[in-house]
């Protein structure tokens, strides 16, 4: 069973992506969700999910953190990482390759970018 | 050619008045933004409630009004862009009590003959989103209790099964103990005139210990099994929703039909529920004839073959006996009379393949028994379900035939 997941403090946010996967869920595609960057680190050592969609500015570990211990020092390359930011400034853009995000999209974000983006990565079609 | 003129400005100064009240009256917050400069032209009345603030204030904040840092940047480049998208974008802001909620945007442009505009419209879904949600809780909660209920039967039944061979056990260990305690006088005055001998592999002279140990042994696992089986009956019960609650069927119909708005959306477009006025209430579980009405408005949107086929929930009185009938019909495939002889026995499903458990209106007629109530069913292959669910008026709250 594949397996996505939502990595943001704002629980709104975080609801309104879990929602917008529902029909994902619905495919059999677990979603999982974190609301910082250490809890994100534990699920994905866990469950070994996918992909991630990940927010930058989190509590006790920040986005490029979470990346950087994911991609790097746990060695998961094959885990397809999409930030989330605001940051969309071409400083940010090399920052998130250097730590190794596969993909980001800016914030205000379309909701279906997120849906296709999950389609192409899990190559499910609803 | 003067009042020629005068007909043309009256025209001119009509559509705009028009248009200004088309854009003034709109419930959706609508601003006007330069496509060059990204400030804000104009916004209207929702706008200003969406934002707790002023025109003018909207005008002279500009976007930073909606966002700010970085996010603000990103809105400015999602505007100016050369072509402005109508796909809707999301984004997290302050509402003006300080809440925490998500706006949604979506633009298009407005080609004026020296300019290019952006007309966005923005709505606070921040509602909307916890609303989805809690809707999403209380379906988990009622798949729970489908599970608890089901799990509830299969101890029931199980306690049951393991309690009558238990007291077998258990009375007739208590009569074989009296019996070998009068036994033994007879087995020890045999002892007594020819000393001691063997039974079962045990010397006689044992026997008065190894005995009322077996004994005990027995009694007490028996007694062990009781207090298992006692104390699952204790967990199903608790897990029982009260059966005593005044209930309005036709809130408990238009609470379960909202909870599965998507489910009903994504099968059919035509659904309809008509509730009468006016209708006695019931006495027992509002929780518990949820789960019905969702079981059953399930099974009937999963029957449709296209979704112009229609689902009609109905809640009528019976004025003559004092009942409320709960209607679901159903364009849908019907059944076989095979399939209709079946379709009560716990896990009989025909959509096993697809996940169904069997057990969906197993349990429906177990809670519709337990409030004195019937099911059935009327049904043609090819043309559709009748499901009547007759539930019996509470008591001194029955309508005036």
């Amino acid at each position: 069973m594949p397996k996505v997941l939502i990595v943001d403090d704002e629980p709104l946010i975080r609801t309104l992506l879990e929602q917008s996967l529902e029909e994902f869920a619905e495919h059999g595609v677990a979603i999982l969700t974190a609301e910082n960057g250490l809890e994100a680190v534990e699920i994905i050592e866990r469950e070994r999910p996918e992909l991630v969609f990940l927010d930058v500015m989190m509590p006790k570990m920040n986005g490029f953190e979470v990346c950087d211990m994911v991609k790097k020092q746990l060695q998961m390359k094959d885990i397809c990482i999409i930030m989330l930011t605001a940051k969309g400034q071409e400083q940010d853009r090399i920052k998130a390759e250097d730590s190794g995000i596969d993909f980001y999209i800016t914030k205000p974000f379309s909701i279906r970018e997120v849906i296709e983006k999950v389609t192409e990565i899990l190559k499910i079609k609803l | 050619m003067k009042k020629e003129c005068c007909r043309n400005e009256d025209a001119s100064a009509s559509a705009w008045e028009i248009f200004r009240q088309f854009f003034e009256q709109n419930e959706e917050a609508l601003v006007v933004i330069s496509h060059e400069t990204c400030s804000v032209i104009d916004a209207n009345g929702a706008a200003c409630r969406l934002f707790g603030s002023s025109r003018e204030e909207i005008i002279h904040s500009g976007l930073r009004i909606f966002c700010s840092g970085d996010e603000l940047e990103n809105l400015q480049r999602l505007i100016s862009s050369d072509v402005p998208v109508e796909r809707p974008y999301v984004m997290t802001y302050t509402r003006s009590d300080g809440a925490k909620s998500v706006l949604r945007f979506r633009s298009s442009a407005i080609r004026l003959p020296n300019s290019l505009l952006v007309y966005c419209s923005f709505r606070d879904i921040g509602d909307e989103i916890r609303l989805k949600e809690e809707n999403r809780f209380r379906r988990a909660q009622l798949i729970h209790a489908n599970k608890m209920a089901t799990l509830g039967m299969l101890v029931t039944s199980v306690a049951h099964e393991i309690n009558n061979p238990n007291n077998f056990i258990m009375h007739n260990n208590q009569l074989l103990a009296d019996v070998w305690n009068d036994a033994f006088l007879v087995l020890r005055e045999h002892y007594a005139q020819n000393g001691d001998y063997y039974l079962g592999g045990i010397p006689l002279s044992e026997f008065e210990e190894v005995i009322p140990r077996l004994v005990y042994g027995i009694s007490d696992g028996s007694k062990r099994i009781r207090n298992i089986v006692e104390g699952l009956r204790d967990f199903v019960r608790s897990d029982r929703a009260r059966l005593d609650g005044i209930v309005d069927l036709a809130v408990v119909v238009t609470e379960a039909v909202a909870l599965m708005r998507s489910e009903i959306d994504r099968h059919t477009g035509n659904c309809s529920v008509r509730c009468s006025k006016g209708l006695p209430r019931i006495r027992g579980s509002s929780q518990k004839l949820e789960q019905v009405v969702i079981n059953l408005v399930m099974n009937a949107l999963q029957s449709l073959t296209g979704r112009d086929k229609a689902v009609t929930i109905e809640v009528i009185g019976d004025a003559g006996k004092s009942e409320i009938l709960l209607v679901v019909s159903d364009e849908g495939e019907g059944m076989s009379e095979a399939v209709m002889t079946s379709i009560m026995e716990p896990f009989f499903s025909t959509k096993l393949e697809k996940g169904g458990t069997g057990l969906g209106l197993y349990i429906s007629n177990s809670i519709i028994r337990e409030h004195r109530g019937t099911i059935s069913f009327e049904s043609t292959p090819r043309l559709g379900t009748k499901v009547t669910v007759r539930l019996p008026a509470a008591p001194g709250m029955e309508m005036n035939a």
